[in-house]
């Protein structure tokens, strides 16, 4: 089944190499939405159905940990998987990113095979969405 | 202050090699023909500013190979937002090789070179790295400055 996919990131070069490599892995992708910011992202998120959401965390206006501390206190979105696709590797900003809900991690500069590993990860293998919500650790994402 | 420099330089080749399958060979640092200069700060348990010069052309290679374009379709804009995610990318990945436990990182910006060349001074923070690279398309330079 097709999935909605949304890449967060202020750079319009980096949504559109993600946006190529989604295309590359071969899933089967029906919707691919883009947003500059946090902000951005979660206006989208109220008007369409995203299975899957990419997000940078460096981010102009609402940064990535922005947003998931909203999309958590607004309870938006709350099944969707999100892989935080970051320069920002910072040990705080992982602890923080998981504990806001990040179901995996892409340290930039990445491979176009980390992205599609990460969104594999978070695929539930028959239903072809993401998966729904459990207790997850550090341990549950890879660094 | 040499192990500083070397993980500076492996972030350089990281970055430039996975992201925009440019591969860099060290240089000379005082080189002019830079035309463009993406900065960046960052903050944390290390502090201190970043700064990437480059040729338009090596910026326009960024963009081809990274996105695949042809020559004549490559925008300045797009130049100066590769040339801006190179600096935050590099950036990023030196300082969580230094010290990974918390650092933040301003919004990158991209402007005109005051002097053609990294504009950085001795004197003006703790430790002064300015290295220079030779790609295909020209030499590019970058300067850190941690306070």
């Amino acid at each position: 089944m097709p999935f909605n996919v949304m890449i967060v990131d202020d750079s319009d070069s980096t949504r559109a190499y993600i946006r190529k490599i989604i295309g590359l892995t071969g899933l089967p992708v029906d919707q691919c939405l883009e947003a500059e910011n946090g902000r951005k992202a979660l206006e989208l998120l109220t008007h369409n159905p995203v299975d899957i959401i990419l997000t940078d965390i460096n981010m102009p206006e609402m940064d990535g940990l922005a947003m998931l501390r909203k999309m958590k206190e607004d309870r938006l979105a709350q099944d969707t998987p999100v892989i935080v696709v970051t320069t920002e590797g910072a040990e705080s900003h992982v602890r923080m990113a998981v504990e806001l809900g990040a179901r995996g991690f892409v340290k930039k500069p990445f491979l176009p095979e980390e992205i599609k590993n990460a969104l594999l990860k978070v695929i539930r293998p028959k239903e072809g969405v993401g998966y729904g919500k459990d207790k997850r650790t550090t341990n549950d994402v890879d660094f | 202050m040499e192990k500083t420099k070397e993980l500076l330089m492996m972030s350089i080749f990281e970055a430039f090699e996975r992201m925009f399958y440019i591969f860099l060979e060290p240089s000379d640092p005082g080189c002019n023909g830079h035309d463009m200069e993406a900065s960046i700060g960052f903050d944390g348990t290390v502090k201190g500013q970043m700064k990437l010069l480059l040729p338009r052309a090596v910026a326009r290679k960024m963009v081809q190979n990274m996105l695949g374009l042809e020559d004549d379709k490559v925008t300045v804009s797009q130049m100066e937002d590769c040339a801006r995610e190179a600096v935050n990318v590099v950036c990023g990945n030196f300082l969580g090789k230094v010290d990974p436990s918390d650092f933040r990182l301003t919004s990158p910006t991209c402007s005109k070179p005051v002097k053609g060349e990294a504009s950085v001074q001795e004197g003006e923070g703790k430790n002064v790295f300015v290295l220079g690279f030779a790609a295909e398309g020209g030499r590019i330079g970058v300067a850190v400055v941690i306070r």
